[in-house]
């Protein structure tokens, strides 16, 4: 399937050139800091601005017509991609595999990774795609730390030999409630590039803060156990059907003792595996509910490995403010 | 009383003048005093290109008149005021509160030369924002109406007196949680001006808020009774009878004014002030949510979950889990 799909390579740059590859290929028309897309690939547009002389920030706010890969090349220059995806549908992959078993997988919503690191990004079509990306350089964050700091937590990440994605997870949540209302003002809006240097700026603290309080503890552990637990955890990510597997397991999958894996997850991900896996659960169980697929909130109940639909009912209540049963009537 | 003339511009050569006048010593971007008159410091960034902005938060310990005497005219100053006392804002020999329950908000030319008198005891908190002429066309020129709102007809300058929205208070507020000392205090400042203007620039566009050149009783009341909302954020929505009822007004009265001034009417001013309460505690790590719903007395979890995720697009659990 996937050599069917036409695969647009791009790179990006702290200074406004990039973009001239994205009309070239895609078509549309660049106006100002503003990016219309033509309609033959997307709806959409994007809006790219210099806020500082070492920080840009993009906007994508598009609606895909037909599946593209977006391939962002490395390229050499110094600075990290920061992700912020706020799109509208939660859990978009839904993979049909041959015994007609359908899979979740729950995406990730925040990344960092280095510019000279490629990545890709299959679109899915029709859905409205929300995006900010931060492009820092490497140098500028490190005005934040001492060097004693940077030596001990950092050397690593800024090596450049090293050349990793060293983060990924989900949107702290004084940032979400700047994007959410970000997301409320249009793109053209007179007022939009000052809303938006707002928003940056806001951001930006958040990510530095972020990088200070969470990211030593992180970097002070070994690259295989971070990524392990990442491993698992993705693991868990595509198997939100079943109860929870139990620490025990994750832990031993992931190659270490309990107490061990527990503390790790904590400090990658902000909460427990259980809780974690909890949350995924139930965020799914609102996509099935508006999907309009299940005629009884049993239904989803048992699809989703809850044996009481009344328990399942009762932690949505306290979870999304409504009662499943509301939710399947509206859709 | 003690008088200091204030003399500045959008580039930065009046911040030696301005801590020379007010007795204060100048360390990076702070101007840090601690006198006979005030204590406080004045703060100021260059924000871009024909944009420089400064946060004064001073307590004066005496009455003092400043005198903004500005010898170049190719500015426009933006202030936002916070302050326990009203200030009294000298123009052309005519006097206009500004505080609390007055405006909040003025957009002066630099060409006007401004007396304001500050009383002894009264906390200033201002964000000025200083826009060259030439930078604020730039901007302007994509909001047509905008040069009849703001310009003084008679006098061919610009000047305008307002209160500041809900959000903009927010914006000040979460701003006023960073310590002056971290690293970040200017990149957030930055975030702060931003958010301004680009509030500042709506509001003016949708002429959202459109007060007369005078503050009549009847304004006055509804700010007074905004601030008892405010301070009764915890307890339940007393009814738009009541709130009438203590300013004397008919309901609908009431209720056309309160929109007039706030944009929204007086319940849905109150419920979002009670989110944005709700957020706050949620932030301090010391309630679960259970907790905040019982605290701000909602009849259950569930409503405050569904409202603050429509406010904020997220959940209070979720919110308190990844903070």
């Amino acid at each position: 399937m996937s050599e069917l799909i036409p695969e647009f390579k791009h790179i990006y740059s702290l200074t406004p050139e990039w973009r001239q590859d994205f009309i070239n290929y895609l078509g549309g028309t660049i106006v100002d800091e503003k990016m219309y897309f033509s309609e033959k690939w997307s709806r959409g547009s994007s809006f790219f601005l210099e806020i500082l002389p070492d920080v840009s920030v993009i906007i994508i706010d598009t609606i895909v017509n037909r599946p593209i890969l977006l391939t962002r090349m490395a390229s050499d220059d110094d600075f990290w991609i920061v992700y912020y995806d706020l799109s509208d549908s939660f859990s978009k992959h839904i993979v049909e595999d041959v015994n007609h078993k359908i899979g979740y997988k729950s995406k990730l919503n925040f990344g960092i990774v280095d510019n000279k690191i490629g990545s890709s990004y299959l679109a899915t079509v029709g859905e409205r795609f929300y995006s900010l990306r931060l492009l820092i350089r490497k140098s500028y964050i490190k005005t934040f730390f001492t060097d004693a700091e940077f030596e001990k937590d950092f050397k690593d990440v800024f090596d450049d030999k090293k050349k990793k994605m060293f983060f990924y997870g989900h949107i702290d949540s004084r940032s979400k409630v700047i994007l959410h209302s970000l997301k409320q003002n249009k793109i053209d809006d007179p007022n939009y590039e000052f809303i938006l240097k707002g928003a940056a700026f806001t951001l930006l603290g958040y990510l530095i803060e972020r990088l200070n309080s969470k990211m030593p503890s992180m970097v002070a552990h070994l690259e295989k156990d971070i990524e392990a637990v990442m491993l698992s955890q993705q693991h868990l990510l595509s198997n939100l059907l079943v109860p929870f597997p139990g620490i025990e397991l994750l832990a031993n999958n992931a190659n270490m003792s309990s107490t061990k894996y527990r503390t790790l997850y904590n400090t990658i991900f902000g909460v427990s595996p259980a809780l974690y896996f909890k949350n995924e659960k139930l965020l799914l169980a609102k996509e099935l509910l508006e999907s309009g697929d299940f005629k009884f909130v049993s239904d989803v109940a048992y699809e989703l490995g809850y044996n009481k639909t009344a328990y399942f009912s009762s932690i949505y209540k306290d979870y999304f403010g409504v009662l499943p049963n509301t939710v399947l009537k509206e859709f | 009383m003690k008088t200091v003339t204030y003399n500045y511009n959008s580039s930065l050569n009046w911040v030696d003048v301005l801590a020379e006048a007010t007795g204060g010593c100048l360390e990076g971007n702070f101007i840090k005093g601690d006198n006979e008159m005030f204590k406080g410091t004045h703060f100021f960034l260059p924000i871009e290109d024909g944009i420089t902005a400064m946060l004064i938060d001073t307590t004066y310990k005496e009455e003092v008149l400043l005198k903004y005497r500005n010898e170049n005219n190719n500015f426009i100053g933006f202030h936002f005021y916070l302050t326990n006392l009203d200030i009294d804002f000298i123009l052309d020999d005519e006097v206009t509160l500004l505080g609390k329950l007055n405006y909040n908000l003025s957009i002066v030319d630099c060409t006007i030369d401004l007396d304001y008198i500050v009383k002894k005891g009264t906390r200033l908190f201002v964000i000025c924002i200083l826009f060259d002429k030439e930078a604020l066309k730039k901007y302007f020129s994509k909001i047509t109406p905008i040069a009849d709102i703001i310009l003084d007809a008679q006098k061919n300058t610009v000047i305008r007196l307002d209160r500041m929205g809900t959000e903009s208070l927010i914006l000040i507020n979460d701003f006023r949680k960073i310590s002056s000392d971290s690293s970040l205090y200017k990149v957030y400042f930055k975030g702060l001006v931003y958010g301004l203007i680009g509030n500042c620039l709506e509001q003016l566009n949708n002429k959202k808020i459109i007060i007369d050149k005078t503050i009549t009783a009847d304004i006055k009341n509804i700010i007074a009774s905004k601030t008892m909302l405010q301070n009764s954020i915890e307890g339940p929505f007393p009814g738009v009878n009541f709130l009438a009822e203590q300013v004397a007004m008919s309901p609908s009265k009431y209720k056309i004014l309160f929109a007039k001034i706030s944009g929204v009417n007086p319940g849905t001013y109150f419920y979002n002030n009670k989110l944005n309460r709700a957020k706050e505690l949620l932030e301090t790590g010391k309630f679960t949510v259970n907790e905040v719903a019982h605290k701000l007395n909602y009849a259950n979890v569930s409503y405050l979950a569904k409202r603050f995720n429509e406010m904020y697009g997220i959940y209070p659990k979720e919110y308190q889990n990844l903070f």
